[in-house]
């Protein structure tokens, strides 16, 4: 049947290993006709809770299936292959920098551009077969280019979006719902010819509104649009997503995508680079890959949340080749972790227990790692391995772990590098005293550490700069 | 600000006022002319035509009901008719094309009917086929030069709205050389090929009219069935496609009834200049961008401007005639620039 996704980019790289089942199932890579719907037949254990509640027990016919889908542009290939299938009831959002094929996907789906290999399936039928009147009862499309320069007005205009529809009489109501839903009520009677771009581009979500179909497809529905009315016309596509409608938006805003949608398609130069929950999708790593910018990812919250790195350019390597070695355990560097890396470090890692969500961030973005089994005393092996690791770093950072008799070893090291001329950051907030489990070594050892030159910081960003510094600067 | 209500009483009101002054126009074209008459005699004479033995009673110059039914009332219809296609047929290309420069001799039926014309007029052998020769003749080199420029411009399947254009341009001008050619190589005949192309109604037969007012009827029949569609066409070929159109194909076949509509007027009228232009934009200025609208005011609008263009093109310098080609430039183009400057909405 399709042929295998991508397999260096469609999964491994960008999904944490246990987090395939969190996948909602709406989005999903057939891997072969047999094993085909995994996220499907698992039931959502997180993120994609709702895109799960609309499949009940038996699983409904994916709203749209691509299988091999390529297009070409002018003899370019700008998409594909691509296999991906979107549930009924998903909320899909597609991302991508810009010319990854995000619009071409979309107007793909709604047959404004033809595969030029591979086919597209809409409720288990091919796209092709479809009359342009059925189709329009069934996907609604928001496009991101629109040209009116007649002077309609906007109930005029958005009156349109009935043309294919087959109750005539329920028209005016739908036009008037439509009005209502983007906020455009007061604006009826004015003239499309004399509207901002906003105003438009809400007309032009109202036109498509019009039509009450089952399936959305916006592209960019956001553009033009300010903050009060990107976030109204966002909540207004989770409300209909809630009554079951299926939709796919094409959105630039990574929150705004983390925060609304379900599930994510991230494409990457034609090819979908990662599909799953925001929170699976997210992560510093592939946003670097992908949109080549670099992100610090907080999670806080049910939803992952990106900022920007304003100060350093992406290009500026210079912090890369500086071997930086963390000292973690339980979840004491896992920001730290991501603030390395969204600057380009890749640091080495331990020693963490596999249980640690330090050591799950580590895998995450496929750091060195020492690690040891859970609810025990390091092993003397483990001991020696992470030594011979922090011998090579130019920089140890010592993070706020908890630190008990078990895991006290790194910090020995620490101190032994120390005292040997390296250098040490140590993280001492919280304070070392509520962090000792240990009877008063680990205190001890800190004091010792401080006393021999390692610079002591507050906060991860702190100590990020700390090992940036140049040795002459300290 | 244009409410939908107000649009549509607008529209009422509009409708109701052109078909008053079209009345009007067609009774003033019947009474005025060389030949004078008063409104009265023209009446009489008119109801004369449907009894025996009306003409004794002297209520009306003998000669009266002839010259209404021979000569005034076909010239009367023939303009009617030519205007209402013209300028409908011009709104349809400005919708198709989704531009208001677009007009009806867009796809080179203009230049088509002319050769046709030409060669009819330079060509001796083929006049003796009688007179419908340069009509036949006009209305196969429309069609011709329309399906030719289509053709050129469809390049795999897919016709744009620039290709289009251009190869208007193209077969047009290639066209109208060859014509030039034929009217220099054959000087004899250059001035009546001259005063065809500058358009006139002056040979209206109620003949002509029943082979042009089913053509033009039925393409008006059709573009008002398609009028909701030419709306959603305005958006673009692609937006109208996502709303439920196949917009090809209305494309193509709209195009295919405006040419025929726009050949079918030609043949019989030569080339009238700025009514397809002219007629739709003003209308549009009126009564809105709607064509469920837009096309009956348009239909209306161009009848009544052609007739009583052509009503001053036959009594303004009687009793010689000035082609009506002339009257409805010469007043459209200053027009369209007042339009252009004071509007701003052209």
């Amino acid at each position: 049947m399709a042929t295998p996704p991508d397999p260096a980019k469609s999964g491994s790289s960008a999904v944490a290993p246990g987090d395939v089942a969190t996948d909602g199932g709406a989005v999903t890579t057939p891997d072969g006709a047999g094993t085909a719907p995994t996220g499907e037949a698992i039931p959502a254990i997180g993120g994609a809770a709702r895109g799960g509640t609309t499949r009940g027990g038996a699983a409904k016919p994916p709203a749209y299936e691509t299988r091999a889908l390529e297009v070409r542009l002018g003899g370019q290939l700008v998409l594909g292959p691509i296999d991906l299938q979107i549930a009924q009831g998903a909320f899909v959002g597609i991302l991508g920098p810009n010319g990854s094929g995000k619009t071409t996907l979309l107007r793909a789906l709604t047959g404004g551009v033809r595969p030029s290999a591979g086919e597209i399936l809409l409720h288990e039928r091919p796209l092709g077969e479809y009359r342009a009147a059925e189709l329009a009862r069934i996907a609604g499309v928001v496009p991101q280019q629109f040209h009116l320069d007649f002077n309609f007005t906007v109930e005029e205009m958005v009156a349109m979006g009935r043309y294919a529809q087959d109750a005539p009489a329920g028209d005016g109501e739908a036009v008037a719902a439509a009005l209502r839903a983007t906020g455009m009520t007061d604006l009826t009677a004015r003239l499309i010819t004399g509207l901002s771009g906003g105003e438009r581009q809400r007309a032009l979500i109202a036109q498509t509104l019009a039509q009450q179909t089952p399936v959305l497809l916006l592209d960019e529905p956001l553009n033009n649009l300010d903050l009060n009315h990107q976030l109204e016309i966002m909540q207004l596509l989770s409300r209909l997503n809630t009554e079951g409608r299926t939709i796919a938006v094409v959105l630039h805003d990574l929150n705004i995508a983390a925060q609304y949608c379900h599930e994510l398609v991230l494409l990457d130069r034609g090819r979908l680079a990662a599909r799953g929950t925001p929170s699976d999708i997210l992560d510093p790593k592939t946003i670097l890959e992908v949109f080549k910018a670099r992100v610090t990812v907080h999670r806080q919250g049910p939803r992952p949340y990106l900022t920007p790195v304003w100060s350093r350019a992406p290009e500026d390597n210079q912090a890369v080749e500086r071997r930086v070695h963390v000292i973690a355990g339980g979840d004491a560097a896992s920001g730290l972790l991501e603030e390395l890396v969204a600057h380009g470090f890749t640091p080495t890692v331990g020693i963490v227990s596999v249980f640690d969500s330090d050591y799950a961030v580590a895998e995450r973005y496929e750091l060195d790692v020492v690690s040891a089994p859970p609810f025990e005393p390091f092993p003397q092996e483990v001991v020696q391995e992470f030594d011979s690791l922090t011998d090579e770093a130019e920089v140890i950072i010592v993070a706020p772990v908890f630190f008990g008799r078990g895991n006290i070893a790194p910090l020995r090291t620490a101190l032994q590098a120390c005292r040997a001329g390296k250098k040490v950051v140590v993280i001492t907030d919280p304070p070392i005293t509520e962090r000792d489990l240990s009877g008063g070594e680990a205190c001890a050892l800190v004091s010792e550490l401080l006393a021999a030159g390692a610079i002591e910081v507050a906060d991860a960003a702190q100590a990020l700069e700390a090992a940036s510094a140049t040795p002459s600067q300290t | 600000m244009a409410t939908g209500q107000e649009r549509r009483r607008t529209y009422r009101l509009v409708m109701a006022a052109l078909a008053a002054a079209l009345v009007a126009a067609v009774v003033t074209a019947a009474v005025v002319g060389a030949a004078g008459m008063s409104v009265g005699e023209a009446f009489r004479a008119f109801a004369g035509l449907f009894r025996e033995g009306a003409a004794a009673t002297g209520d009306f110059p003998d000669w009266a009901p002839r010259l209404l039914l021979n000569l005034r009332l076909p010239r009367i219809v023939l303009a009617l008719v030519v205007g209402a296609a013209l300028s409908t047929a011009g709104a349809s290309f400005q919708g198709i094309f989704r531009n208001p420069l677009a007009e009806p001799y867009l796809l080179g039926v203009s230049a088509g009917a002319a050769l046709g014309a030409t060669i009819a007029i330079v060509w001796r052998p083929l006049t003796s086929l009688g007179i419908y020769t340069l009509p036949l003749l006009a209305f196969i080199g429309a069609v011709l030069a329309a399906f030719l420029v289509y053709r050129v411009a469809t390049i795999g399947g897919f016709t744009g709205a620039a290709s289009l254009l251009l190869a208007g341009v193209a077969v047009g001008s290639t066209l109208t050389a060859i014509t030039s050619f034929l009217m220099v190589a054959t000087e004899r005949d250059l001035h009546t090929v001259v005063v065809w192309l500058m358009g006139g109604l002056t040979t209206a037969t109620w003949n002509k009219i029943w082979i042009t007012l089913p053509v033009v009827m039925a393409g008006f029949v059709y573009m008002m069935l398609m009028s909701r569609r030419m709306n959603l066409l305005l958006m673009g070929e692609e937006r109208a496609r996502e709303l439920g159109i196949d917009s090809r194909r209305t494309r193509r076949n709209l195009m295919i009834v405006a040419s025929l509509t726009t050949a079918a007027a030609v043949s019989f009228s030569g080339l009238i200049g700025f009514i397809g232009l002219m007629v739709p934009h003003i209308m549009r200025l009126i009564v809105g961008p709607d064509h469920r609208r837009l096309l009956p005011a348009t239909a209306l609008f161009g009848a009544l401007l052609l007739l009583a263009a052509d009503t001053v093109a036959r009594t303004a310098m009687a009793p010689s005639e000035i082609p009506v080609g002339i009257i409805t430039a010469a007043t459209g183009g200053p027009f369209f620039l007042y339009l252009l400057r004071v509007r701003k909405g052209v």
